[in-house]
C-alpha cells in the first residue's frame, strides 16, 4: 500500500480507526501484528519533526509496540480517544542504545467500563525517555507503569497529570527499576481530584546493589478541590546501594491560599481565580501538545471533568 | 473623585491589638505616605483594607465612596476600586502574566462587557515598555523567576492596566535599584490624577523623592501617631523616630512577648 503523503509531512496525524485493520496496511514502519500495532523506527529521516498519532479507543484490547533503533531521536505524541466500552490498552516501548524518545501520551474520553493501561518500558545503554502523560478520562481507570532502566546511563523523566471527576476512581501503580549503574529517573505526578473522586498513586523506585551513582527522584503533588474528594500517594524508595542520590516528596492539599488571595486581590472572583490556578497546574501538559486539534479536545475534556466543581 | 475613609479601625490577632483606632481619609488626587519603624502595622493596615482573610476587624469602618467595605470579599473590594501592590508579590506557577493580567482587567469590566483583546495587548505592551520590562513578559509565568525589581515593576504594570481608584503601594521601593526606582517613580507619578488616590508605605525617603506625597503619617505600635507634610520625611531620614518617642512620651518599642507553648512532655499517670 502506498504511504499517504500526510504521513511524511512535517507534522501529521495518524488515525487508527475502530476497524483498525483498514488503516494503513503494511507501511514499512508500522505493522499490525498478532500482538497489536507495531512501530519500528530505524530510519531517522522520516521522523525528524514532531508527530502526533491519535488512536481511537477500541472494545478489543489494543497493544502498541514502539521500538526505536540505536541513536534514533524522535518526538511523538501518541494520544488515545477512549471508547465508551474501552478495552485494556498495552503500550510497549523499547529503546535501543542511545535512542531518545520524547513522548506525550494523553488519554481523554469517557468509558462506562473500568479499564487498564499497561505501559512497559525497556531502556538500553544511554537511552533517554521523556514521557509526559495526561489522563482526563470520565470513568474508572488504572494505569500500570513498569520501567526497566536496563542500560548503563539510561535516563527516564516521567511526568503524569491526572484529573478525576465525579465518583471516579483513578489508580496508578508505577514501578521503576534501576538495573544498571548511572541510571537516572525523575518521576513527577500531578493530581487533581475534582468533585467526589478517589485517586491513588503508588510509586516504587528500586535501585539494586552495585548500581552506583544512580539518581532517582519522585515528586508528587495533589490538589483536592472538594471536601469529599481524596488523594492518597505512597511514594517508596527501595535502595540497596550506598552511592546513590535519591529522594521523594509528596504534597497534597487544597489550592494555595496565598496564590488565591493574590488573584482575588486583582478582582477575579473565587471561581475564576481557582480555574486560573488549576490551568497553571495543568500547563506542563498543555505545553507538550503540538496538535491544536487535539489540544482543543483535551481542553474540553478537562472542562468536562471540572464542570460542577463547587468553587 | 474617590474617597477612602478609615474610621476608628481596630484589628487584633490572637487577643493582641495590632491596629489601634486608625483614622485616615484619602481623596482621589492625594498622595499619602505611611512611614514607621519595622513591625508597627503599616503592611497589616494595607492588608486589612484589602480584606486579607487572616485579619478580623474588631471595630471601626472602611468606606470607599461611602460604601462600607468591611463585609466585602477581597475580589469585591478590588472591583470596587482598591488595589494593593504587594510587598512580596506571589508567584503563580504555570499561569502566564498575560492570562493573569487579562483576567484581572476583564474582572473589572463588569458583567456583560468583554475585553477587546487587540486593544488590551497593545496596552500591556505599552505598559511593559514604559516600565522597561522587556519583551517576553507576557509569556512568563506570574512572578516566577522574576528578580525583586521585576516583581515590583510587574505590580505597577497591573496597576496601570487595572486603573484603580485607590492604590496602596506596600514597600514598592524595596528590591529596586536606583534606575528601577526612578522608572517606578516616573510611572506612578504619571498616573497621578484626581481619579487616583495613592497610599505609599515605605521606610525610605528615596521613594518619596520620586513620588512626592501630600501627607505623611507615622505609625507606631499599630496607631497613627503623627501626621504632617513632606517636612516630616527629612526629619525621619535625619533623626529616625527617637525624637517622636520623646515628643509623644512613648517609652520603648518593646514588643510584649507572649509565652509560646512548645508542647508538653509525655506524662504517665498512676492510678
Amino acid at each position: 500500500m502506498k504511504t499517504p503523503n500526510f504521513f511524511l509531512a512535517d507534522e501529521c496525524t495518524i488515525l487508527f480507526g475502530k476497524k483498525s485493520k483498514d488503516i494503513f496496511g503494511n507501511y514499512s514502519g508500522i505493522k499490525l501484528t498478532s500482538d497489536g500495532w507495531s512501530i519500528r523506527v530505524s530510519n531517522q529521516k522520516k521522523w525528524k519533526k514532531p508527530v502526533t498519532i491519535v488512536i481511537e479507543g477500541s472494545t478489543k484490547p489494543v497493544n502498541l509496540h514502539i521500538h526505536l533503533g540505536a541513536d534514533i531521536s524522535v518526538q511523538w505524541s501518541i494520544d488515545y480517544l477512549i471508547n465508551l466500552k474501552q478495552a485494556n490498552i498495552g503500550i510497549f516501548i523499547k529503546l535501543d542504545k542511545g535512542a531518545r524518545l520524547v513522548l506525550t501520551n494523553v488519554f481523554i474520553g469517557k468509558s462506562n467500563k473500568e479499564f487498564t493501561v499497561s505501559r512497559i518500558i525497556d531502556q538500553a545503554i544511554a537511552s533517554e525517555l521523556d514521557l509526559s502523560s495526561g489522563i482526563v478520562v470520565d470513568g474508572n481507570i488504572k494505569i500500570a507503569d513498569h520501567y526497566e532502566l536496563n542500560g548503563v546511563g539510561s535516563r527516564l523523566k516521567a511526568t503524569m497529570l491526572a484529573i478525576a471527576g465525579q465518583n471516579e476512581t483513578f489508580t496508578s501503580i508505577q514501578d521503576v527499576f534501576h538495573n544498571q549503574p548511572l541510571t537516572v529517573s525523575e518521576v513527577t505526578n500531578l493530581l487533581v481530584s475534582a468533585k467526589e473522586s478517589q485517586m491513588h498513586v503508588d510509586v516504587t523506585e528500586t535501585i539494586g546493589k552495585g548500581n552506583y551513582q544512580s539518581v532517582c527522584h519522585q515528586n508528587n503533588r495533589g490538589i483536592i478541590l472538594e471536601e469529599k474528594g481524596s488523594i492518597t500517594v505512597e511514594p517508596k524508595l527501595i535502595i540497596d546501594e550506598y552511592d546513590v542520590d535519591a529522594g521523594h516528596g509528596c504534597a497534597i492539599g487544597q489550592i494555595n491560599a496565598d496564590e488565591l488571595y493574590y488573584l482575588l486581590s486583582r478582582g477575579m472572583n473565587e471561581a475564576t481565580a481557582k480555574r486560573l490556578i488549576i490551568s497553571g497546574y495543568l500547563s506542563p501538559l498543555y505545553k507538550r501538545i503540538e496538535n491544536p486539534g487535539f489540544l482543543k479536545k483535551l481542553e474540553k475534556a478537562i472542562e468536562r471533568q471540572m464542570k460542577g466543581v463547587d468553587y | 473623585m474617590a474617597v477612602l475613609e478609615i474610621k476608628n479601625l481596630v484589628v487584633s490577632v490572637e487577643d493582641q491589638v495590632i491596629l489601634n483606632q486608625i483614622n485616615l481619609v484619602i481623596h482621589g488626587g492625594e498622595t499619602h505616605a505611611i512611614m514607621g519603624p519595622n513591625g508597627t502595622g503599616k503592611s497589616t493596615l494595607a492588608q486589612v483594607i484589602m480584606g486579607h482573610p487572616k485579619y478580623h476587624i474588631d471595630s471601626g469602618e472602611i468606606l470607599l465612596d461611602g460604601i462600607r467595605l468591611n463585609e466585602m470579599s477581597v475580589d469585591e473590594r478590588s472591583r470596587a476600586g482598591l488595589f494593593l501592590a504587594m510587598q512580596n508579590p506571589i508567584e503563580v506557577p504555570g499561569v502566564t502574566n498575560f492570562d493573569f493580567v487579562k483576567s484581572a482587567v476583564q474582572a473589572h469590566l463588569g458583567e456583560g462587557k468583554h475585553l477587546r483583546i487587540g486593544k488590551f495587548i497593545l496596552a500591556m505592551e505599552d505598559a511593559a515598555k514604559d516600565l522597561k520590562m522587556g519583551s517576553g513578559l507576557a509569556h512568563r509565568y506570574v512572578n516566577e523567576g522574576f528578580s525583586g525589581g521585576e516583581k515590583k515593576r510587574n505590580e505597577i504594570l497591573q496597576m496601570k492596566l487595572i486603573k484603580p481608584k485607590i492604590a496602596l503601594l506596600d514597600e514598592i521601593d524595596s528590591g529596586l535599584d536606583v534606575d528601577a526606582l526612578r522608572i517606578v517613580g516616573e510611572n506612578v507619578t504619571a498616573m497621578k490624577s484626581p481619579d487616583l488616590g495613592l497610599v505609599l508605605i515605605t521606610h525610605y525617603q528615596r521613594l518619596l523623592d520620586s513620588i512626592i506625597p501630600d501627607y505623611v503619617h507615622i505609625m507606631i505600635r499599630g496607631a497613627i501617631v503623627k501626621t504632617g507634610g513632606k517636612e516630616l520625611i527629612a526629619k525621619i531620614d535625619a533623626d529616625g523616630y527617637d525624637w517622636l518617642k520623646a515628643e509623644l512620651g512613648i517609652d520603648e518599642f518593646v514588643e510584649k512577648k507572649k509565652p509560646i507553648s512548645l508542647g508538653t512532655c509525655a506524662t504517665k499517670s498512676v492510678k
